[in-house]
């Protein structure tokens, strides 16, 4: 699938989640094969994209699942966390309900994600419109509040939109305990180091 | 040299030729110069604790041998003792610029230091009383320097060096393996001269077994003769004297709660069998006690103090854990065969028929056919053995939590109880003992929650697969007789598990779709569950449609209003939306009754995955496009005359705008599948549509799983309930912990572990498995070895008199037994063995006396101590009756198949040379 020939340094799953009609496909479409479509049909269940980028020169291979918004379908995301390794939640800056929902995709995140230092992005899609209602701002204080990467974008002027990408690969890449699974895990300390302290309640 | 030149005979310095020796000696010098070692040595404060480290090594060759020479300095134990220091040196140091030419001989001072004695640990203070020194040692066993010759060759090279470098450390020099413990050594201060020695003698000689005798000999040692004008001896003494504890048997009583909770406890036997007892006595002069071979008054209730020890002389001192999760490390010994399937393990004990066909079972036409309940079938399948088939069938009926009661189980547990306790003569202390320590193993937390310290992809409590792991492991551990008890619980849990799908019965709890985030088997159990409820539906399906019951109605879906909930219908409405339709405004919208996706566990969500990934665009769509059609249907079907935009209302309202009443373009895509799919489809209510988790997925299904159950490995099944497994051995730790409280510190650091578990469940990673499973190992040893302290204790305290040791004291001398005892199980660490100190008639000296039966030693026993060591100090005049007086020290370490002796003896040698002259 990578037209590369180097082998990659790894595989990674990236999942793209947010309301309904936000520019999920937008997004990864643009990413994935610099088009954007207007008429971009509504998802179904789960799409998903394969593509590789160089990161620090490093290749690695993307497997980018982009879900599907509306509420009938969510019944199975749950399971599409399973493994990944870098979630992006995408909100539309002209609709405050998009964004007001965050706080309900955030907490489906940290139920499901199985990586404990999944690396989370907040993307503010559609910043070439020109009514926008939720600002940088507010934007900003929600990725802080909840230690996401933030960063705006449009997918119809590629503005942000590489950009994306890169930072969550390159934070990911940083965090080997995501996907080198052969780095020798944490290793508990010897567990007498503090018997003497269990040795009694006092 | 002056005399050479004066002749002026040329003499050639040839450095061409060095000797070994001289080479040696270069080297040697080489050293203590890089020492500094050059005069007088600081004298050690003596209340500052040091410890002796070796901070310097340096490897010299003899010849082909190596010899490794080690710098010993004492460093204080912990930094309260080196602020200690560094307040004693900067007074000192005042002192110093005054008296410097009155700085007494180190070695000298502390020889004669009467402290430098048990207090320590170190070899050398023990030995020899000195603090400081060079040691020199064969570097591997290859060395040949291993001739007492040889030995006294090189220390008189040293001693040369030590006296033309003014060097006043002591150096020691071992001859032949260090383990042999034969030790020459030597230092001086050019006035006078400190010869080491030590004897070693594995051939016990009656002549030095008791204190008189060790006098003597220290005397003879000397060359002197008992004079009434000489210094008394002062001796310090420590006996160790090892008793035996009375064992307690520990048998487990079952019961229905303890059959419920994962076994704790020891595995074969309670940790401690043996108590020492270290008695010193400090500093007496040599004939306020006499020990002689028919008489001793080292009464060890009259000592100075006491050092105590719990030991135990098995192997190994673990839990029931160990065993529990030893199922899961690689090379632990295998009671059975776990690579074949437990039928095959059962042999002859299980009569096997082929599995029913589940197809079969399924094609029941209508409810009626099916029996609920109680269902008798003339069929005999089951196992005859090993354990009782009626104590299996009631533990299975206790997995599924079929009855509130268990009054069979607790009947076939008496029944088990009975027959464990046949074989052997209980004692009625005995019992009341054994029901005691059940009382401490058995601890069970009412407040405990459903909760876990942290997700694990693991079944949940309360679930049947939470209490099928429980029940299997704790087959291994109370069935430890018969191995074969844990397959035959999982072939009869099987028959069970088909018996209550073929019926209907509940198998699993199962709450809205299958719950992802426990692991593998429970979502297989939940998916049997699942398969059971849709057959279940179905039925009532077929009964509603047949008998039109109107209190039947499915599907409803817990997040909807109940309030607008609708009586089931035939257009399949559920409840109104709250808008009239755009297609048809006299007419409100209603909801449809909708379909359920079809369950999917994690395996079947990466199978069908994968399979998405391999398809196009358009084939991927299409098949996932099955609800989305039913969910039209549905809404065509409940709302006659509803438009496209109408569903969009329902289904998609982002694709809707209310205000301007249009569709969004995206929906508006000629011929896209949305829109290609609403004009397709027909009004179908739910209940005429042909099912999305329909009969084959779901006879598919069971016949896997089954299939799956049936065929796996006692290997296989271990590897199932191991996520569960491991984090119930984790939280009962946690529960059994709180029996004592437990330190918020504690507790952190307990849930740090319980994260890393967590992690293993969602990964699978080996090693982070072997890492908890070694601390649970070693933390339920502790809690074992609390436990039965605890219990001598209590014990201790109904034959003792008063007054008793408080609960804090025994807390106390509970926590100092057990961090001694976890040292010297698994610290690897050079760190010296902690001690507990014990005054003999304080109520925990008493206490321990009353354990080991210390008071009816008798004198034999007191003078045939397991190990007697003594400190001798005398001031005596060497080598002349006119010298100064100097301190003469003996150690000696008696054993029952070693006795050592350690001199250090000085001599004036200026007084000496002076005499000769």
């Amino acid at each position: 699938m990578s037209d590369d020939t180097s082998s990659p340094l790894t595989t990674l799953k990236i999942l793209i989640i947010g309301e309904s009609g936000v520019g999920k496909s937008s997004l990864m479409l643009r990413f994935v094969d610099d088009v954007f479509d207007p008429e971009q049909a509504a998802t179904i269940g789960v799409d998903f994209r394969v593509t590789s980028m160089a990161i620090d020169g490093n290749r690695v291979k993307l497997a980018i699942w982009d879900t599907a918004g509306q509420e009938r379908f969510r019944t199975l995301t749950p399971s599409y966390y399973r493994g990944a390794q870098g979630v992006i939640c995408v909100y539309d800056v002209t609709s405050r309900s998009s964004f007001e929902k965050l706080n309900h995709w955030m907490t489906e995140v940290d139920t499901y994600c199985t990586n404990d230092n999944i690396i989370k992005m907040m993307v503010a899609n559609k910043i070439d419109m020109p009514n926008r209602v939720v600002s940088r701002e507010e934007g900003l204080k929600f990725a802080k509040r909840h230690r996401t990467l933030f960063i705006e974008a449009s997918a119809k002027t590629r503005e942000g939109v590489q950009c994306t990408f890169e930072e969550l690969i390159e934070k990911i890449i940083q965090t080997p305990d995501l996907w080198d699974n052969d780095r020798p895990t944490f290793r508990l300390g010897q567990p007498t180091d503090t018997s003497g302290g269990a040795l009694c309640g006092c | 040299m002056a005399e050479m030149e004066e002749n002026t005979v040329f003499e050639i310095n040839d450095f061409t030729i060095v000797t070994d020796m001289e080479h040696f000696g270069a080297a040697f010098e080489g050293i203590i110069q890089k020492y500094e070692f050059s005069g007088r040595r600081p004298s050690l404060p003596d209340d500052v604790k040091y410890r002796m480290v070796v901070t310097d090594t340096n490897v010299v060759s003899i010849a082909e041998n190596k010899l490794r020479i080690d710098y010993l300095q004492p460093m204080p134990i912990s930094l309260d003792e080196a602020a200690k220091l560094a307040e004693k040196t900067s007074e000192v140091e005042k002192d110093e610029t005054e008296d410097v030419h009155l700085a007494p001989f180190t070695v000298a001072e502390e020889i004669a230091n009467i402290k430098n004695g048990f207090e320590s640990t170190d070899s050398f203070v023990l030995k020899f009383g000195v603090r400081e020194c060079i040691v020199v040692t064969p570097n591997d066993s290859s060395c040949t320097f291993t001739d007492e010759n040889q030995v006294n060759t090189v220390m008189g090279n040293i001693r040369a060096i030590l006296h033309a470098s003014r060097c006043e450390v002591p150096v020691f020099c071992y001859i032949k393996d260090e383990s042999l413990d034969l030790i020459a050594g030597y230092a001086s201060d050019g006035n006078s001269t400190y010869k080491f020695s030590s004897v070693v003698l594995r051939n016990i000689n009656p002549r030095h077994c008791t204190m008189s005798d060790l006098l003597s000999l220290f005397r003879e040692h000397l060359g002197a003769r008992i004079s009434a004008f000489d210094e008394e001896i002062r001796i310090s003494t420590r006996f160790t004297h090892v008793v035996p504890l009375k064992q307690n048997p520990y048998l487990r009583n079952h019961t229905v709660d303890s059959f419920g909770l994962l076994a704790t406890g020891p595995s074969l036997t309670l940790p401690f069998d043996t108590l020492e007892v270290a008695a010193t006595w400090r500093l007496f002069r040599e004939d306020s006690f006499t020990e002689h071979h028919d008489h001793s008054d080292f009464n060890i209730n009259f000592s100075t103090h006491w050092s105590v020890k719990m030991k135990s002389t098995q192997n190994s001192l673990l839990g029931v854990f160990d065993e529990i999760l030893g199922v899961y490390r690689e090379g632990t010994r295998k009671m059975i065969r776990s690579d074949v399937t437990p039928a095959v393990l059962l042999g002859k004990h299980y009569t096997q028929k082929d599995m029913p066909n589940v197809f079969q079972k399924l094609t029941v036409n209508s409810a009626s056919e099916v029996k609920i309940g109680k269902h008798v079938e003339p069929e005999s399948e089951g196992t005859s053995g090993p354990m009782p088939p009626s104590l299996m069938r009631a533990w299975v009926d206790f997995i599924f939590n079929e009855h509130t009661e268990y009054d069979e189980l607790a009947h076939e547990l008496n029944l088990l109880n009975a027959t464990s306790m046949s074989g052997t003569q209980w004692s009625e202390e005995d019992l009341v003992n054994n029901v005691k320590l059940d009382t401490l193993f058995n601890y069970k937390d009412s407040n405990s929650t459903n909760s876990f310290l942290a997700p694990y992809k693991c079944a949940k409590r309360g679930t049947t697969t939470w209490r099928l792991a429980v029940a299997l492991a704790n087959a291994r551990i109370f069935m430890k007789e018969t191995p074969r008890a844990e397959p035959q619980l999982w072939v009869e849990f099987l028959l069970r598990l088909r018996k209550k799908y073929e019926t209907m019965e509940t198998v699993e709890r199962v709450n809205n779709g299958i719950d992802h985030m426990q692991c593998g088997f429970s979502q297989k159990m939940q998916m049997l569950q699942m398969c059971i409820d849709a057959r279940h539906k179905r039925h009532k399906i077929f009964d509603s449609a047949h008998k039109a019951n109107p209190d039947e109605f499915f599907d409803a879906n817990d997040t909807f209003n109940a309030d607008t909930t609708l009586e089931p219908n035939n257009e399949g409405r559920y409840r109104l939306a709250g808008m009239n339709l755009i297609g048809n405004s006299s007419e409100p919208m209603y909801i449809p009754v909708t379909q359920d996706a079809c369950p999917l566990t994690d395996e079947m969500i990466d199978a069908r995955n994968e399979h998405l990934f391999s398809l196009g665009d358009e084939e991927r769509v299409n098949l996932q496009m099955e609800l989305v059609k039913s969910d039209m249907q549905s809404f065509k079907a409940a709302n006659p005359g509803a438009v496209f935009a109408d569903f969009l209302r329902w289904h998609s309202p982002k694709d809707y705008d209310e205000k301007t009443e249009t569709i969004s373009e995206r929906m508006l895509i000629p011929n896209n599948v949305w829109v290609r799919s609403w004009e397709a489809a027909q009004p179908i209510p739910v209940s005429n549509q042909a099912r999305i988790f329909n009969d084959t997925k779901i006879a598919e299904e069971v016949c896997s799983i089954l299939e799956l159950f049936n065929n796996a490995t006692l290997d296989e099944v271990r590897e199932w309930m191991k996520p569960t497994v491991f984090a119930a051995t984790l939280e009962r730790l946690n529960e059994i912990e709180k029996s004592y409280g437990i330190s918020e510190e504690k507790q952190k650091q307990r849930v740090k572990i319980a994260k890393i578990l967590a992690n293993a469940t969602l990964n699978d990673s080996i090693a982070e498995y072997i890492d908890i499973a070694k601390y649970c190992s070693q933390v339920e040893m502790i809690y074992i070895m609390k436990v039965h302290l605890m219990h001598l204790f209590q014990n201790a305290k109904e034959k003792m008199y008063p007054p008793y040791p408080s609960d804090a004291e025994i807390q106390n001398a509970i926590k100092q037994l057990v961090t001694i005892a976890v040292h010297n199980l698994w610290e690897e660490s050079h760190e010296n063995e902690p001690e507990f100190i014990v005054k003999a008639m304080d109520p925990i000296g008493r206490a321990l006396a009353v354990m080991g039966k210390l008071d009816g030693l008798t004198e034999q026993q007191l003078i045939n101590a397991h190990r007697k060591e003594y400190i001798f100090i005398w001031n005596y005049k060497r080598p002349s009756t006119t010298t100064l007086p100097m301190t003469q020290r003996m150690y000696s370490d008696l054993r029952a198949d070693k006795h050592s002796l350690y001199f250090a003896t000085g001599s004036d040698c200026n007084f000496s040379n002076a005499s000769y002259l």
